[in-house]
């Protein structure tokens, strides 16, 4: 059984990289993290574990590839993160669930703007058959990431209108399965692990807090 | 197809994350302070990862825009849980003004 624990297996034989132990292992070390995360949601370090993993999955990315624009992705994560750091600081208390349900917006368009950048860049990841065509399998896995995504980002616009939190476990578990597309497509692991954790998580919560709400 | 070797650990990752979100450990606190976003935010990895092999100008500015709005929502997501909750109330000083 000496298969099951190869490299390739974990997940390391990312778009036609070589296996690599370390990058598998950062790759489930930063999902273990993650689900200690979500299990120990009840408590601050819940977060901060999850913090930790989300940190090292972005790490373990920028080693694994080839990184064409580096100084591009970076600008791009300090604005990004500055934007969202000063939100999260000067928002009022108040609103600050409403901030949330921005952010899982906006992680459904990132989720479709990423699928139509892989289905425009497919020689990368291998997404293509021997005529270079995109793969049916493929394609339907970047087509499901842009409606999920969609639906992520309209629901979350449908919640500010309506001015209601109750889909809020929901619209995260479909982020979450956009990201567990994503990472199918890719040959992720730590895409696939932490977006099906995400989304079956998300469903089970947000299933029993309708079961809650209809009870009130 | 390259993922097809990974199903058994989206299976089991399914499973995972469905006996984690348990009830019984429900937090204290509410759902959208409990941390559970941090976990859509890896969406930020896939994000980077299209940015870093991005071949075509079109893939690259879409999938730097798509870490961009990423990074925000995954600080957002991760941030929003660590401030102080519930808000402290203001300080109630009109009663006395009238008196100095």
């Amino acid at each position: 059984m000496s298969a099951a624990f190869d490299p390739s297996w974990l997940g390391a034989r990312i778009d036609g990289v070589d296996p690599s132990p370390l990058v598998a292992g950062m790759w489930l070390v930063a999902a273990a993290l993650l689900l200690c995360g979500l299990w120990l949601r009840a408590h601050r370090v819940g977060n901060r574990l999850a913090l930790a993993g989300g940190m090292l999955a972005v790490g373990a990315a920028l080693y694994s590839h080839d990184v064409v624009n580096l100084p591009e992705i970076a600008s791009a994560l300090a604005i990004g993160g500055s934007i969202g750091l000063t939100l999260a600081r000067r928002c009022a208390a108040h609103r600050l669930p409403w901030l949330l349900v921005v952010a899982y917006g906006l992680l459904g368009l990132a989720g479709m703007a990423t699928s139509v950048a892989l289905f425009l860049n497919p020689f990368a990841f291998a997404l293509v058959d021997g005529q270079g065509h995109v793969t049916p399998a493929h394609g339907a896995l970047l087509l499901a990431g842009v409606a999920i995504g969609g639906l992520v980002a309209l629901g979350a616009l449908l919640m500010l209108v309506r001015r209601t939190q109750s889909g809020l476990a929901l619209v995260g578990s479909g982020a979450g399965w956009v990201a567990a597309a994503l990472g199918l497509a890719m040959g992720n692991s730590a895409l696939l692990l932490v977006g099906g954790m995400a989304g079956a998580a998300g469903l089970r919560l947000g299933w029993r807090a309708r079961a809650l709400g209809r009870a009130a | 197809m390259n993922g097809a070797s990974l199903l058994p650990l989206f299976l089991l990752a399914v499973a995972g994350g469905f006996i984690a979100a348990r009830p019984d450990a429900d937090p204290d606190r509410p759902l959208w302070r409990a941390g559970v976003g941090a976990l859509p935010a890896i969406m930020l990895v896939g994000a980077v990862i299209a940015a870093a092999e991005s071949g075509s100008a079109s893939a690259r500015y879409l999938a730097l825009f798509a870490v961009l709005i990423a990074s925000v929502a995954a600080v957002l997501l991760v941030g929003v849980p660590e401030r102080r909750w519930p808000p402290v109330a203001p300080v109630e000083d009109d009663a006395g003004e009238d008196d100095a």
